[in-house]
């Protein structure tokens, strides 16, 4: 039966590899039809990517809202919206004109780190304080050199390849605004699903260690979450590069970590070609859950903190 | 003489089913109108047949009445109907070669030579068992079993092939046959055919109600040590384990040792193969215990409990459920999911321990995690209901519960352990960070 279902699904597989082949191939040809049509027929976004490489900022400046630019100039922002990209342009645009619209003050930071496809000068069109870096910082390294540079009382974090209209971030601003620490997505991960993910056990586990079992799956490692400039403060900027080691401090030095909405990321993320070996990914999320847990080793005692109830060790000898 | 009489009855029955047949395709002809029905109806009794197959003897009538429902239905089902001659049938068959026989006819055939060799054993042997205690008589009845198991033919020591349920079937057809003789003594042992020295170890905490129960079932298995911790009671615990197993060596001590101390304590007392560990808070039979230590027997190392069947959905686990998961899949062990040596009962090899160290043993996780990186054989024996019979105090309910507070900080350490084993791994895998995230956006 179970050999039965197997084959079923091989051949399925077969078929969406085929009609991910048609896929590219339709859309190469669209491609190649733009290319041949007039510039005026061009989708805005593309058209900005090309020219911004041609042409100075400052010939564009039509294009964009330069009246918020200099309110930000003149105020310093309430609210800095952290967003790390690697060649994410099919979304960019539309993730920063929503994250600016969030509060009245807003800066919006984003971390270009190894773009290659012109995502960074997209962004910078859309109004973003871009940081370039040539090389690929790593993953959620990002989220660190984002809040470092960030002035805002409330940093938010969010992903590029995601668009997450401002009325879905906003409840977040407003947590931290009305005192909590860390807001986060009321996001478990996938549940419907037989065998949990290992990443998925990981956070929860991190949470039951930490005696926040209420928490259940969220943590720091999903998008978005806010966190307050006290906070920040607090996990120190450093531990922002792992994320489940700033959320073990978190929760371990007391601050009010709160599920904000429910944002289904899992639903919303781009999908990624699917390897057959183990994902890269899941080795190094898990890994950064283990090294939360070496933080709180070296930051409590062996036992993470927890009561030995009454255990005469020292009679087994 | 008996092949010709069976020769008689194999004709007979041909000649049976055959006029049964003629019939049968007069009715079928009747009854052509529910073609379908008929069909379904076919499969049905091919079903009871097997099933009833043992019982054939006994039933001789039933299974006719049966046969002739089943050549109503078609003459293709007819064809295939010819009577076969089955080894259990036929009361001669002996010798030949043992690989010859079916699996269960092998089975059936021990059990009725052991049957008889407990008869035999108890007529021989039985005056002089009458002076020997539960646990001794186990033991006793335990080796001339093995010695049984030998004469059979079955290999000895049983390998992997000889599955648990097998070896208790038939160390209970042994036993039956030797309570035969004896009014029912020694008539509910669980008999483990081995040649390793097995133990166990039990704690005792104010268990005045069920230590007797406990230790009952203990002396239905053949152990030839028993080391009681029994610690902290102010009740009558120790008393009634010294009287109810005299054998059994009682280490008593009069504060608490606090949880799962007296594990390692035993542990280092005893002096066997295989070690069992168990606990008074309800009874849990011979025969669930004896599959711990049969898997050690057979070559396991660790043999846990597995309590998957007993748990919920993952999302309904409580916080413990998730820390062992998780541990398990750091080990790289996954498929143990929550099973560790948190849940009682379970068994170690001398190996085992030795490796890890009896001192290890009061931290269970800790204990765990060290087992599986010193690459011991780790395996779940028997699936034992420890999560809706365990006994509610006062301290091991309600969320965040002391006891569910020791048993994250044990996790804790046990993560330090693996820590500390895989270091140099863990780290390796932050410096190719920005690699993968470049990896992953190209």
């Amino acid at each position: 039966m179970s050999r039965l279902k197997r084959g079923k699904r091989s051949s399925r597989n077969g078929q969406t590899k085929l009609r991910r082949k048609q896929k590219q191939r339709a859309s190469q040809q669209r491609r190649m039809k733009r290319a041949g049509r007039s510039r005026s027929s061009t989708s805005s976004v593309r058209y900005a990517a090309k020219k911004s490489s041609k042409r100075s900022l400052l010939s564009t400046a039509g294009t964009y809202n330069s009246s918020h630019k200099r309110k930000d100039h003149q105020r310093t922002p309430v609210v800095s919206v952290i967003i790390p990209v690697l060649n994410e342009r099919k979304t960019i645009h539309r993730v920063v004109q929503e994250a600016r619209r969030i509060h009245p003050y807003t800066e919006v930071i984003v971390v270009s780190n190894g773009t290659t496809d012109g995502s960074d000068r997209l962004a910078e069109r859309a109004g973003a304080n871009v940081l370039r870096y040539k090389q690929a910082l790593g993953h959620d390294v990002g989220r660190k050199v984002g809040a470092e540079v960030a002035r805002g009382s409330v940093l938010l974090f969010i992903d590029g390849d995601m668009v997450l209209a401002a009325k879905q971030l906003r409840p977040f601003v407003q947590a931290i605004q009305n005192g909590t620490d860390v807001a986060l997505n009321q996001y478990s991960g996938p549940q419907q699903k037989r065998d949990v993910h290992p990443v998925v056990l990981a956070k929860y586990a991190l949470n039951a260690l930490l005696q926040h079992s209420e928490l259940r799956g969220m943590s720091m490692t999903a998008v978005p979450h806010a966190l307050s400039r006290s906070a920040l403060h607090t996990i120190g900027v450093e531990h922002l590069a792992t994320p489940p080691v700033a959320h073990a401090i978190a929760l371990q030095k007391g601050l009010k970590v709160k599920a904000c909405t429910y944002i289904p990321v899992g639903k919303l993320n781009t999908r990624r070609a699917r390897s057959t070996a183990a994902d890269p990914l899941k080795l190094v999320v898990n890994n950064d859950h283990m090294q939360a847990v070496r933080w709180l080793l070296e930051n409590t005692d062996h036992r993470g903190g927890l009561t030995d109830l009454n255990r005469q060790r020292q009679q087994v000898r | 003489m008996q092949v010709a009489a069976n020769e008689r009855r194999y004709r007979r029955r041909v000649g049976f089913s055959r006029k049964r047949g003629r019939r049968g395709a007069v009715q079928r002809r009747k009854s052509q109108s529910t073609l379908s029905k008929s069909h379904k109806r076919a499969f049905e009794p091919r079903h009871t047949r097997h099933t009833s197959r043992p019982n054939r003897k006994e039933h001789l009538a039933s299974r006719r009445v049966q046969r002739t429902v089943v050549s109503r239905q078609s003459r293709s089902k007819l064809k295939t109907m010819k009577p076969v001659r089955k080894v259990d049938e036929l009361q001669v068959y002996r010798g030949g070669s043992s690989q010859s026989r079916s699996a269960a006819s092998q089975l059936l055939y021990s059990k009725r030579f052991l049957r008889e060799a407990g008869h035999r054993d108890a007529t021989q042997w039985g005056q002089e068992d009458r002076e020997l205690s539960s646990l001794q008589l186990t033991r006793q009845m335990n080796q001339r079993f093995s010695q049984a198991l030998q004469l059979e033919g079955v290999s000895f020591p049983p390998d992997a092939h000889t599955s648990y349920a097998d070896i208790i079937a038939l160390g209970r057809s042994y036993a039956e046959g030797y309570a035969d003789i004896r009014n029912g003594v020694g008539g509910d042992v669980v008999l483990l055919p081995t040649t390793m020295r097995l133990g166990a170890v039990l704690c005792a905490y104010n268990e005045q109600d069920s230590i007797e129960t406990t230790l009952k079932q203990l002396a239905r298995l053949p152990l030839d040590e028993i080391v009681i911790v029994v610690n902290g009671s102010v009740d009558r615990t120790f008393e009634l384990a010294r009287k109810s197993l005299p054998e059994a060596i009682v280490v008593h001590f009069d504060k608490p040792l606090g949880h799962d101390v007296g594990r390692a304590i035993g542990a280092k007392l005893l002096q066997v193969d295989a070690v069992l560990f168990t606990d008074c808070d309800f009874t849990i039979e011979a025969e669930q215990l004896g599959a711990y230590l049969w898997s050690v027997a057979s070559g396991v190392d660790v043999a846990l409990n597995d309590i998957r069947p007993f748990m919920d959905k993952f999302e309904q686990q409580d916080g413990i459920s998730y820390c062992k998961q998780w541990l398990n899949q750091e080990l790289g062990r996954s498929d143990l999911a929550m099973n560790s040596l948190t849940a009682i009962p379970h068994a170690l090899s001398r190996k085992a321990i030795d490796k890890i160290g009896y001192e290890a043993l009061y931290v269970p996780p800790r204990a765990h995690a060290l087992a599986v990186l010193h690459g011991l054989h780790v395996q779940t024996a028997c699936a034992v209901d420890v999560i809706t019979q365990n006994r509610l105090r006062t301290t091991n309910i309600g969320v965040g519960n002391p006891v569910a507070q020791l048993i994250i900080g044990d996790h804790m350490e046990a993560l330090e352990a693996v820590w500390n084993w895989k270091r140099e791994e863990l780290n390796a895998v932050q410096s190719v960070r920005a690699d993968i995230a470049w990896r992953r956006n190209t």
